[in-house]
């Protein structure tokens, strides 16, 4: 997923190409009104929406504007880091910097934990099997 | 002709003098540099060492682009654009809150410009030209807003990033702790299982193959 800004910059592009795309239909499919005392225009070239048609598509598209206006605030909003300044964020990465290096260092110790007990485990189960077959001659 | 514009649109080879770059050289400048001397004639090859100085001016050529020297953005009012939004007077235009308040002001700004749009076009199609110059401008100004804010959110990213990284070590040093203890206690069942009642548990274990090396046995090894 794309961060962000580049998530509001998409939905920017969209939003001026619901723009054009609200005005070509305008254009293409309006109705023609006559002037006063002359007959209504005709063009072939254009195909003209029955009024019901007309409104409804344009509802439609005005709809749309809004919604993809609305999905920019939203994304306005949860832009991030709104309210810190840039020292906060520097102070708090500097901190995380040092957390992050105790934490790795605890991890090490953790392994060698681990590691410790591997080895014991290691040296139970090989001794444990000496003994099975010590047992074994025995008997 | 084909063939000179192909070789001309390579990459070029790096420059010759890079031979002269060896430690011995290297080091031999830096000598020279240090005590300040002159180059002395047998070795001019030495100049190439020396760094050239930067160019004078804000801004260099390469690869047929302008860049600056120190990386900013460039301001509206340059590029000739007119800004909308009021300039921040953070340094740094660190300031995400009227940022993010001009943001929303423009984005409004641009919705009801369209509207002027459409609203000038159904009167007089002719006039669209201005109303559509101040959406162009609008837009630029929410685009440059949105590129300032960019660092911002780089350093956000990074924080979230180091948060997730601490969180996930931290998982996992407990992972291995609460491993660590199940087998613990695991053994130490066994351990009583075996104490209690050594001959239920032999012929359990019978399937272990004998060891490769005996290794020695530890003081806490509770078999001995």
């Amino acid at each position: 997923m794309a961060d962000r800004l580049t998530q509001l910059q998409i939905c920017l592009d969209q939003l001026v190409e619901q723009f054009c795309a609200t005005l070509h239909y305008v254009d293409t499919h309006h109705e023609f009104i006559p002037a006063e005392g002359e007959e209504a225009m005709t063009d072939p070239q254009a195909t003209v929406a029955t009024k019901e048609e007309f409104k409804d598509t344009i509802d439609e598209l005005s709809t749309d504007l809004i919604l993809k206006t609305r999905q920019i605030f939203a994304l306005i909003d949860s832009l991030p880091g709104a309210g810190v300044s840039q020292q906060e964020q520097i102070k708090k990465v500097v901190d995380l910097q040092k957390e992050l290096e105790s934490v790795e260092e605890e991890k090490l110790q953790a392994v060698r934990q681990k590691d410790e007990l591997l080895a014991w485990c290691n040296d139970l189960v090989t001794s444990f099997s000496k003994e099975l077959i010590e047992s074994k001659k025995m008997a | 002709m084909a063939e000179e514009s192909l070789i001309s649109s390579l990459y070029p080879p790096p420059p010759a003098y890079y031979k002269y770059f060896t430690s011995e050289n290297v080091n031999r400048a830096k000598e020279l540099e240090a005590s300040n001397g002159e180059i002395p004639e047998d070795a001019k090859y030495l100049e190439f060492l020396t760094p050239p100085r930067q160019p004078e001016g804000e801004t260099y050529r390469s690869f047929g682009n302008v860049w600056q020297f120190n990386d900013k953005i460039p301001q509206l009012e340059d590029m000739g654009i007119p800004q909308l939004y009021k300039p921040s007077d953070v340094p740094d235009g660190d300031d995400s809150q009227a940022k993010i308040l001009a943001l929303k002001k423009l984005i409004k700004s641009l919705l009801l410009n369209f509207l002027e749009v459409v609203g000038v076009m159904s009167v007089d199609p002719k006039e669209f030209s201005l109303k559509v110059e101040h959406i162009r401008t609008i837009l630029i100004n929410i685009h440059h807003l949105l590129n300032e804010y960019r660092p911002h959110q780089s350093r956000e990213s990074l924080i979230l990033l180091m948060e997730n990284q601490v969180e996930t070590k931290k998982n996992e040093i407990l992972e291995i702790k609460r491993v660590c203890s199940e087998v613990e206690d695991k053994i130490k069942s066994l351990v009583e299982i075996y104490v209690d009642g050594k001959a239920e548990v032999k012929h359990e274990d019978d399937e272990l193959q004998p060891p490769q090396e005996v290794r020695s046995e530890m003081d806490v090894d509770p078999v001995v």
